[in-house]
């Protein structure tokens, strides 16, 4: 048996990894990458408590992340696309009009 | 060693290798592709832990939706620079310091509660598919409607936006 | 009594605020205020008077105060006090100041702003009075500094002037520079003694040394005031004002003021014999200095100007030498025939627009019969001849230093005497002199004299300075009970003699011939005199080395130190701000970062603490 723990601990782990592509890459798709990571790391728990719990609510909200994270990624793209267009790359270090 | 546990740490590996390769790789498509590995690996996870549906949805879905659109995000966006990596020895530091943080943090609150025992029965063996369809009909038919008003709206907004974009 | 300077106060007020433009209608209210003072003054004089004489000894003096500042250590009262010479210096005061507005009608003809100078005159006498019937020190300290005030309005009436306007701040402050003295006087006698009424001055028991302290003090402000040396060089200065100006306040009743000081606090300086040998020094001093300054000027003002610091200076050492009396009687003669020498040189003034006495002359000064007559008259006075009243004066001044019995002293004082008579004749002399080169007999006098409102007061003036002295024995008894005193001809005849060596001096200078310098200008030493004895050169010194130079190092800390430290205070806020601004880097991934290091942070510290 494989227990809750192990998966949980599974999916901190990826949830940190996702964290540190987010906060290190400069590629804002790179960025996007590791926020699918997250969101499945997130997805992971619910499902591992669902199990040990034996409640289906787990795997149904796990349903609806994989829909909204599917939404988000295809407006995420969309703004790259134009990020690209108006700055001429998709460095997120160039793109610091909100600073001061 | 069970098939079962074996099975976990083949899964877990790919998950989180598919991760760290994401987070070395210099060439972009590559990440794409390591990133699919990582979530064949999840949906493997999901098998394991009796998720069928999830896991195909998972497979579908992430893997034959988002990964994709991601190839074209790239397509359109070009490579990107290659960045020396001395220069960015600060972000490296403090992004490592802050994500192993929060890993500390979450590992210890996993080891140390003491979860309620597990429940008897787990799920049903069956398979997941018919609960789950009978659940998002009942239950949870709500959420299952503005799920779909959302995809509509995602849909219409981002069609939009790229007209807007093109007229200006 | 109580509100007799209010008719003065109301005029003032009236002017300032009403009638600035209503010429006519301020010359009316302000010498209507002025004669109804006089009237007043009078009445009270003849009452005051009659009842001495029935008494047959100086009458008690008559007071009346309401507490007006009431303190745990002190109680300040305001009210007056009137005895004998009260009543003596209000004559003084309220008869110039009368006859100075009268003149100041024709002097100020033509004049824009004569509706302002008539609120000043008014102020002043206002000012002159309340000072004159204080009961305590520290309201005649109050009213000192008004006079002292109304004093820099007047020098520095013609404000666009700027050698008015420079005076008038040198009189001020140098005026200033003695209150400060006075003050400190003040505070001292209120510490020590707690009360400062003039009537508990006789029994208040000073011993010697808090006494000289005290007199040495209150005479700072007598020196400032009363313009002795060293602090007498604003006077000259103060000639840029009107001429009438100059007749009531420096000459009749401003510069008084300090004389008077000296006999309203007579028990305390008489308790210090210390005190009142350096009271007669500085007297001495002063009177000769400015006697020697008064024989080189050629601004006719000027002459007369030091002519009256060098009384003032009589006046002082005659205190100084122990009679109260004949100080006050040498002030008495002193403000009518000054006044008058001050009036009818304004009036040649007037006519030939100049103040030198040679330009004067050309224009035709001796033709102007009553102006001159008049001056002529004065000069007699001042020079002391019998029987004006400038003799009797003296003479009273000679017996009381001849009673030091130092030789010195009274050789001092004779000698100057000497002086006086020189220089008074040598404007006589100078304008009298036949200056026209055409036929003898008054070229000049086609322009003829000034207007009667001009005129009229200098004949009164002359009228009094003849009539004054033989009042002398009866003004020591009226003042303090002293008995009627014969002519002391010992002292008299000296005095006689040098000043008829003077005038005789000045005849053979410049009476029969027209040099404009005579033996006594050639010497080599008058050049000390004429510039001014280098006191003004060495007070600018002093200003520009020493006050300024500490108004410079002051001027540095400020500007460096606390400015700097203000500024720094608000550089630094700067600088910290612009440090903080830089986190806002606008990189998402930063405040990610700094998001999830407080989170992480956060939740190992609440797992801690949960967990001990």
């Amino acid at each position: 048996m494989i227990t809750l723990q192990e998966y949980l601990t599974v999916a901190a782990l990826l949830f940190a990894v996702g964290l540190l592509i987010v906060l290190y890459r400069n590629n804002a798709i790179s960025i996007l990458m590791g926020v699918e990571l997250m969101l499945n790391a997130a997805n992971l728990n619910f499902v591992a408590f669902s199990r040990h719990l034996g409640d289906m609510g787990g795997q149904i909200f796990a349903l609806f992340v994989i829909v909204a994270a599917a939404a988000e990624a295809a407006v995420a793209i969309a703004i790259i696309v134009l990020l690209y267009q108006n700055l001429g790359s998709v460095d997120v270090e160039k793109a610091h009009n909100l600073n001061g | 060693m069970g098939a079962e546990k074996v099975a976990f740490y083949l899964f877990s590996v790919l998950t989180l290798g598919g991760g760290v390769a994401i987070l070395y790789s210099i060439k972009l498509m590559r990440a794409v592709v390591y990133l699919l590995t990582s979530l064949f690996g999840v949906a493997g996870l999901y098998i394991l832990m009796g998720a069928d549906f999830l896991a195909a949805v998972q497979v579908l879905v992430y893997i034959g939706g988002i990964t994709v659109l991601m190839v074209f995000g790239l397509m359109l966006t070009g490579p990107g620079q290659f960045r020396n990596p001395d220069d960015r020895r600060l972000k490296a530091v403090s992004s490592g310091v802050s994500s192993l943080a929060a890993a500390v943090a979450l590992l210890l609150i996993i080891r140390r509660t003491e979860w309620l025992s597990a429940a008897s029965g787990g799920l049903p063996s069956e398979g997941t598919t018919a609960s789950i369809g009978h659940l998002l009909l009942t239950r949870h038919v709500f959420a299952f409607e503005v799920a779909s008003i959302l995809l509509l709206v995602v849909l219409i907004g981002v069609a939009l936006f790229i007209r807007l974009a093109r007229r200006s | 009594m109580n509100g007799i300077f209010f008719p003065y106060l109301i005029a003032f007020a009236l002017i300032i605020l009403f009638l600035k433009s209503r010429e006519k209608l301020a010359l009316a209210v302000s010498l209507l205020a002025s004669g109804v003072v006089l009237v007043s003054t009078a009445i009270l004089f003849f009452r005051h008077h009659g009842l001495a004489v029935q008494s047959d000894m100086p009458l008690p003096p008559v007071t009346y105060t309401v507490d007006w500042l009431i303190t745990r250590s002190a109680t300040f009262q305001f009210g007056y006090l009137v005895d004998s010479l009260t009543v003596l210096m209000l004559i003084v005061v309220e008869a110039v100041s009368f006859l100075v507005q009268l003149y100041s009608i024709g002097y100020m003809k033509g004049d824009p702003s004569r509706a302002r100078f008539f609120a000043y005159l008014s102020l002043f006498s206002a000012a002159m009075t309340g000072l004159v019937i204080s009961p305590n020190l520290l309201q005649t300290y109050i009213f000192w500094e008004l006079v002292g005030l109304c004093s820099y309005l007047l020098i520095g009436f013609w404000w666009h002037k700027p050698e008015a306007a420079a005076a008038a701040k040198k009189a001020f402050v140098m005026t200033r520079f003695g209150d400060l003295g006075m003050f400190l006087g003040l505070l001292m006698l209120l510490y020590y003694k707690g009360n400062a009424a003039f009537v508990d001055f006789a029994s208040l028991g000073l011993e010697a040394g808090l006494a000289t302290c005290i007199s040495l003090l209150l005479f700072c402000g007598v020196i400032g005031k009363s313009s002795q040396f060293p602090l007498h060089v604003w006077l000259p200065d103060a000639m840029e004002g009107p001429t009438p100006v100059s007749a009531l306040i420096h000459a009749a009743t401003m510069v008084v003021a300090g004389v008077y000081l000296l006999s309203r606090a007579a028990p305390i300086f008489m308790a210090s014999q210390t005190a009142m040998s350096v009271i007669f020094i500085f007297g001495a001093v002063t009177a000769f200095l400015a006697a020697t300054m008064a024989c080189v000027q050629r601004d006719i003002k000027k002459v007369w100007a030091y002519s009256t610091i060098s009384q003032l200076g009589y006046m002082v050492l005659a205190f100084g030498a122990g009679s109260s009396q004949a100080s006050m009687f040498h002030l008495f003669t002193h403000a009518f025939y000054k006044a008058l020498l001050f009036l009818s040189a304004g009036s040649f003034i007037h006519h030939a627009h100049s103040n030198d006495i040679i330009d004067i002359a050309k224009k035709g000064g001796r033709g102007m019969i009553i102006t001159y007559g008049t001056m002529i008259v004065g000069a007699i006075a001042l020079a002391g001849i019998y029987p004006f009243s400038g003799f009797w004066s003296k003479d009273a001044i000679l017996v009381a230093v001849k009673a030091m019995g130092n030789p010195v002293g009274f050789g001092f004082v004779a000698f100057t005497g000497f002086l006086t008579a020189y220089y008074s004749f040598r404007v006589v002399f100078l304008i009298g002199r036949n200056q026209s080169p055409h036929a003898p007999g008054g070229h000049g006098d086609h322009h003829g004299d000034s207007p009667l409102t001009m005129t009229g007061p200098l004949m009164v003036l002359a009228a009094a300075t003849i009539g004054v002295g033989f009042w002398e024995g009866a003004f020591g008894h009226y003042l303090a009970g002293a008995a009627h005193g014969p002519i002391h001809w010992d002292v008299a005849g000296p005095s006689l003699i040098l000043a008829g060596l003077g005038i005789v001096l000045a005849g053979a200078s410049f009476g029969w011939n027209l040099n404009e310098e005579g033996v006594v200008d050639r010497l080599p030493v008058m050049d000390i005199p004429r510039k001014k004895y280098y006191l003004d050169d060495f007070y600018l010194w002093v200003t520009h080395r020493i006050v300024l130079g500490c108004s410079f190092l002051c001027a540095y800390i400020d500007r460096h130190f606390v400015d700097g430290s203000v500024n720094g205070v608000s550089d630094t806020v700067r600088w910290m701000g612009n440090q903080w601004s830089r986190l806002q880097s606008g990189q998402i991934q930063l405040y990610l970062n700094a998001l999830v290091l407080m989170f992480s942070v956060m939740g190992l510290g609440i797992y801690f603490a949960v967990k001990f």
